[in-house]
């Protein structure tokens, strides 16, 4: 053990939490904030290493050393400036980051001889601080307006991000939104336990008022054509629109009643509020309910479905624990609320009574080879299978990206009819750049936001005709973020991206 | 020192800098000075070992500064031109492609659970059915997904830059086990520039 680290969290890890048996009957945040005296002592921990290496674990170049230097100080003002600068959606991903799953709590060097510093809940806490004691002013926009207009379709955190980078590069910008809200999965897919509404829509707001225009209930490639869009309204084209194409499986039984996707499930219950679906349910749940999957959204909707119902709530998975792609503090919590998990099983046909689906049958599960991931393949043990009575089922077995636009517009398409781009983030259709989910497929809502945040760098350049100039972000933050401009107090003096 | 757990590895490096100092450290095995490192003004380390080699390890990889990334070419120590530089390893994004196989620093290994990561060492792991051949050609839906992938465990690295930071390697990257172990530590584990005490 080293004898120039202070080994551990403030908290206990990975964060207080509220009481399992209370937390589990209602949607309250799971999440317990630090106290500002507990914040601070957590921001003294961090070593200001000379490469701030949290800060490059993280796709939108958080500021994480400047603003535990800031917070180890009491200023809880600069450190907002330091993070805010590149992060439009602080609340949001303070909470929703699995930090300790390759970000920037499992890049801090602290790790290695101790708890890595809780960066998440010093994110947290000055986000909060923000929204509720003391409103700070907006990122600065270029001072020159270039009279470019560009459009995004799709208005979820890579959307978001972007928008908020076009606006402060001097463009004008819109936003096409299919639903009612922006937000996109953070608005419809994340569950108010991790992230309530009113931090989102805070910090929606917050980027609408820049200047941010937004036009809701549209759907390109609908009512609008992408080339009209570019004809008419537009210089260029940014497509965020997400991941949303459900798994189609092929399992006997596949249609009986009670078996629903996982992801449109929590879209109903979330949409609008928790309080509207209860009274108008569309799911009939029961009081037995097995998720099938192992992802985030797998847990999301089996924690969902435990607080709706109070029932019996089971997880299935097809390979074991150790595969699972979740994060496991979530496993954790989960388990805390009653949540069971079986391993090592797969639905190998759904039985009906009637139309009415009443148990699954399963077939067990074990590991062979290694697959192009390196987990080892599940296989099906034979003359192993069982069943497992059930009410309902929830099918959390991966979204592909959303493709309605590609296919209908006629965009070159790649794996899973992702939007296929080049390294400048291009689609096949001059002036249309597409980045986030529809391009990578489902990931986390900070990757997306990087991801948007890169590609409108790109949309910039192309606008201005300054491709050849381009500069990544992650080096102009390399450069800009330098230990001893912090210390100076010259971050200041610097200019808008 | 003691490998804190895991299977024998045969290779072992430590990098320690002086307390509180960022620009340079030394690179020793089995507790010899092995080589030093020297970060420049220009954002850029050369490693000059004792036997007389040096190398330039920069992390514009592929054009631009990326995270994570490095590239580590033969340099001369007297001229530094990079005009008869080899490149000699190329990470990008943690991967590298090394004698035909691809490899990931700080993966988990196949058969760990992940919250094994969240404390002690971190594991330099042989991907052995990765679809590239290339970091650079690796496309960005699987490199979104890095996270996922598990590796053969054929390293292992630990330690806080001025505390030593110690690189175990297998015999199948030892012909590359000084650069590599320079890279490390630039990429995840350099000094620190404030040391509190206790």
């Amino acid at each position: 053990m080293s004898t120039n680290v202070s080994p551990k969290r403030v908290g206990p890890f990975p964060f207080p939490k509220s009481d399992p048996s209370k937390r589990v009957k209602d949607f309250s945040e799971v999440q317990q904030p630090y106290t500002m005296e507990e914040v601070q002592d957590e921001a003294k921990r961090c070593l200001q290493c000379g490469t701030p290496v949290c800060i490059d674990a993280c796709p939108v170049q958080m500021d994480v050393r400047g603003m535990c230097e800031a917070v180890s100080r009491g200023d809880l003002s600069t450190a907002y400036k330091r993070i805010r600068d590149t992060n439009p959606l602080l609340g949001v991903t303070a909470r929703c980051c699995p930090q300790l799953q390759s970000l920037c709590e499992d890049a801090c060097v602290m790790r290695w001889d101790g708890d890595p510093i809780s960066i998440g809940m010093i994110q947290r806490f000055v986000a909060d601080w923000e929204q509720r004691e003391s409103k700070q002013p907006s990122p600065e926009q270029s001072k020159e307006q270039t009279g470019k207009r560009v459009g995004i379709i799709g208005g979820g955190p890579a959307g978001l991000a972007a928008a908020e980078l076009l606006w402060r590069y001097g463009h004008a910008v819109t936003i096409y939104e299919q639903f009612g809200n922006l937000g996109g999965t953070a608005q419809y897919g994340i569950p108010d336990f991790h992230l309530p509404k009113d931090v989102l829509s805070y910090e929606i707001q917050s980027i609408s008022e820049l200047g941010v225009a937004t036009r809701t209930g549209v759907i390109v490639g609908s009512g609008i054509s992408l080339s009209q869009l570019l004809s008419d309204e537009v210089d260029a084209v940014l497509i965020t629109a997400g991941s949303k194409d459900p798994v189609k499986l092929d399992t006997p039984g596949i249609d009986s009643q009670g078996i629903y996707d996982c992801y449109a499930f929590l879209e109903a219950v979330y949409g609008k509020s928790v309080v509207s679906y209860v009274a108008n349910p569309t799911c009939i749940l029961g009081e037995k309910i097995l998720v099938i999957g192992g992802g985030d959204s797998a847990l999301d909707g089996a924690r969902t479905a435990k607080r709706l119902t109070q029932g019996s709530v089971t997880v299935v998975y097809r390979r074991t624990e150790k595969e699972m792609p979740s994060d496991p503090i979530m496993v954790q919590e989960a388990r805390e609320e009653g949540v069971e998990f079986i391993f090592l099983a797969d639905p190998a046909e759904y039985v009906s009574s009637g139309k009415r689906l009443t148990k699954v049958r399963m077939n067990t599960m074990e590991l062979g080879p290694p697959d192009q991931t390196g987990r080892r393949s599940p296989q099906i043990v034979k003359g192993k299978d069982f069943f497992m009575d059930c009410d309902s089922v929830l099918l959390a077995v991966g979204r592909g990206p959303n493709s309605f636009l590609q296919l209908k517009e006629g965009l070159k398409t790649g794996r899973k009819n992702s939007i296929a781009v080049d390294d400048h983030f291009k689609t096949s259709m001059r002036g249309v750049f597409a980045a986030g989910d529809v391009v990578t497929g489902e990931t986390l809502v900070v990757k997306a936001m990087g991801s948007g945040r890169e590609a409108a760098q790109r949309v910039h350049e192309y606008l201005m005709n300054i491709e050849d100039q381009h500069i990544s972000l992650y080096e102009t933050y390399f450069v800009r973020r330098s230990y001893e401009m912090m210390q100076a107090d010259l971050e200041g003096a610097l200019p808008p991206p | 020192m003691n490998r804190p757990r895991g299977i024998a590895m045969p290779v072992e490096y430590s990098v320690k800098s002086e307390l509180g100092q960022f620009s340079s450290a030394k690179v020793f095995r089995d507790r010899v000075v092995v080589a030093t490192i020297q970060r420049e003004l220009t954002g850029d380390t050369l490693l000059f070992s004792s036997g007389g080699d040096s190398w330039r390890l920069s992390q514009r990889v592929d054009g631009e500064y990326r995270p994570f990334s490095i590239i580590v070419k033969t340099t001369s120590p007297r001229s530094n031109s990079m005009s008869v530089a080899r490149e000699i390893l190329k990470i990008r994004d943690h991967l590298f492609f090394h004698n035909r196989k691809m490899y990931m620093l700080s993966n988990v290994p196949e058969g760990r659970m992940q919250h094994h990561i969240h404390k002690g060492p971190k594991y330099i792991c042989r991907l052995d059915n990765f679809p590239f051949e290339d970091p650079s050609e690796v496309d960005s839906e699987t490199r979104s997904r890095l996270r996922r992938f598990r590796g053969v465990p054929v390293g292992e690295i630990s330690g806080i830059g001025h505390d030593g930071h110690r690189v175990w390697l297998e015999n199948e990257l030892l012909d590359i086990g000084l650069p590599l172990s320079a890279s490390a530590f630039l990429l995840y584990t350099t000094a620190s520039w404030k040391i509190r005490t206790n």
